[in-house]
């Protein structure tokens, strides 16, 4: 792990595109920005390694100013499950450093990454002082709790795993871009990977790929996806919501 | 003042006898001067629906007195009941903050004292107050651990015992009272409701608090319940 100064990464996440937050940070104040330029330290960790572990005490947030992370869960005596992947701009650790209770998943990183570290009691004290920054981070929580809601069907055991993969394709259309022939969107994760985020095999993602793609669906070419037939998509998603009954939410 | 529902309405929240530790209740004079004069308190009985699945967010609901169900609708149309808030906990929070659709349908299971915050009112107080937006920060950082906790136990299976034991333990760490008898709550739920809670069927839910009656675990009369030996459901859920 090696160290350096850079300039400009603190704009950089304000203004990122990839933040679909709708630019959240957009009109922080100068202030802000400088006060987290000046708290922030630049690590530099080379692919595979972590950032932070699931269950450890919190130290503060990380910025992931440059490459992709993993976000990894493992439940107790079960194969690990990849949560989402963070992507360039985003905030990790935020909801911990806030409350106080331990990471809920471990930062795993998956190309090189360069990313700004703030201590807790710094960023504590920051977001005490800007009640504007605060704010923005209240609505980041905010919505990082709904979007977690919306992933519990995705680790119910009773659901297929074409009802999984129906549910994940939906999460990204957001990020799509509408076109005549229906959404299109770059598939931002391998077979492999969607695997280990709705806990089944590669070999069952590429036929429940195939599956989609006989019935017209979806249209998939090289990692380009096209949604032709939305509403047939969250049907598939929904029906077997109907069999199991929610049942994710029974086990209290 | 005599008040429908048998509730003593608390307009102040500055002389309150509710005050607690818990979210607005605390802020400094100025911070609870500010609240004061946005929101609106409304006493609702038993059964009145203060939100839906689905709805666009009016504003957030900070609960007084009284409880709230919160539940939502499967598909098929059935309702399951995710949890029932207790006084000092704000509900809508996450939906009106980052302007969502509101995710759970709330229902009063008692009669209920709420102080109503309109969204726009809502969102000029936190912006105004560093403090209150300090503190729905961590509220919502709280809701955020919650659901990593519901998240890692969906892919373990739990028997209904482990289920219910569960629950009781919650409602422990809740709204209860220390007496000589041991831990002493009021059940906001009928076995029916605690069937739907916990994914299982009224008549086992009966079956199950029996058995721990049997066992001196617990003592139950009415809706009063007295957990005799916590160290017991603490067991139950180590299993």
């Amino acid at each position: 792990m090696s160290r350096a100064r850079d300039s400009g990464s603190v704009e950089y996440f304000f203004n990122s595109q990839s933040l679909r937050e709708d630019q959240l940070f957009q009109d922080m104040l100068p202030e802000a920005v400088k006060a987290f330029e000046a708290m922030k330290q630049i690590v530099l960790y080379p692919e595979g390694s972590m950032i932070f572990a699931e269950g450890q005490r919190p130290r503060g947030v990380y910025l992931l100013s440059q490459g992709r992370a993993n976000l990894v869960m493992r439940p107790k005596g079960k194969r690990a499950r990849i949560i989402r992947i963070a992507e360039q701009g985003e905030m990790l650790g935020l909801s911990a450093t806030i409350s106080g209770e331990p990471y809920e998943v471990t930062a795993e990183t998956l190309t090189p990454c360069q990313v700004g570290f703030i201590k807790r009691d710094d960023f504590l004290s920051l977001l005490r002082e800007q009640p504007e920054t605060c704010f923005r981070v209240a609505q980041l929580l905010g919505q990082s709790i709904h979007e977690s809601y919306e992933r519990f069907p995705l680790f119910d055991k009773t659901l297929p795993a074409s009802a999984k993969l129906a549910h994940l394709i939906l999460s990204w259309c957001a990020g799509g871009e509408e076109t005549d022939e229906g959404i299109r969107l770059r598939l931002p994760l391998t077979h492999e990977q969607i695997a280990r985020m709705i806990g089944t095999s590669r070999e069952t993602v590429t036929r429940a790929f195939g599956e989609f793609r006989r019935k017209q669906i979806i249209q998939l070419e090289g990692a380009t996806l096209l949604i032709l037939n939305l509403a047939e998509l969250e049907s598939v998603a929904k029906s077997c919501q109907r069999s199991q009954k929610l049942s994710c939410l029974r086990n209290f | 003042m005599r008040s429908p529902h048998g509730l003593e309405a608390v307009e102040s929240c500055q002389d309150c006898v509710l005050r607690s530790e818990s979210f607005f209740c605390n802020l400094s004079k100025d911070g609870l001067q500010a609240f004061e004069s946005i929101k609106l308190t409304t006493l609702y009985p038993k059964g009145a629906v203060l939100f839906v699945e689905g709805q666009t967010p009016r504003g957030v609901y900070m609960l007084c007195q009284g409880r709230v169900k919160l539940s939502v609708c499967s598909a098929d149309g059935k309702m399951l009941i995710l949890r029932v808030s207790e006084p000092g906990e704000i509900l809508g929070l996450s939906a009106t903050v980052s302007d969502l659709l509101y995710k759970a349908t709330a229902e009063t299971v008692e009669p209920c004292q709420i102080n109503f915050i309109r969204k726009d009112d809502f969102l000029r107080f936190l912006r105004e107050h560093g403090e209150a937006c300090f503190r729905v920060a961590q509220h919502l950082s709280q809701n955020y651990h919650t659901a990593y906790v519901q998240i890692r136990s969906l892919g373990l299976s739990h028997s209904a015992m482990e289920k219910l034991a569960r629950l009781l333990l919650d409602w422990c760490n809740g709204n209860s009272r220390n007496t000589e008898q041991g831990i002493r709550l009021k059940l906001a739920l009928t076995h029916e409701e605690i069937a739907r809670m916990i994914g299982t069927s009224r008549e086992t839910v009966s079956r199950l608090f029996s058995d721990l009656k049997g066992r001196q675990t617990i003592y139950l009369k009415g809706s009063t319940l007295i957990v005799r030996d916590r160290a017991a459901l603490e067991a139950i859920t180590n299993d």
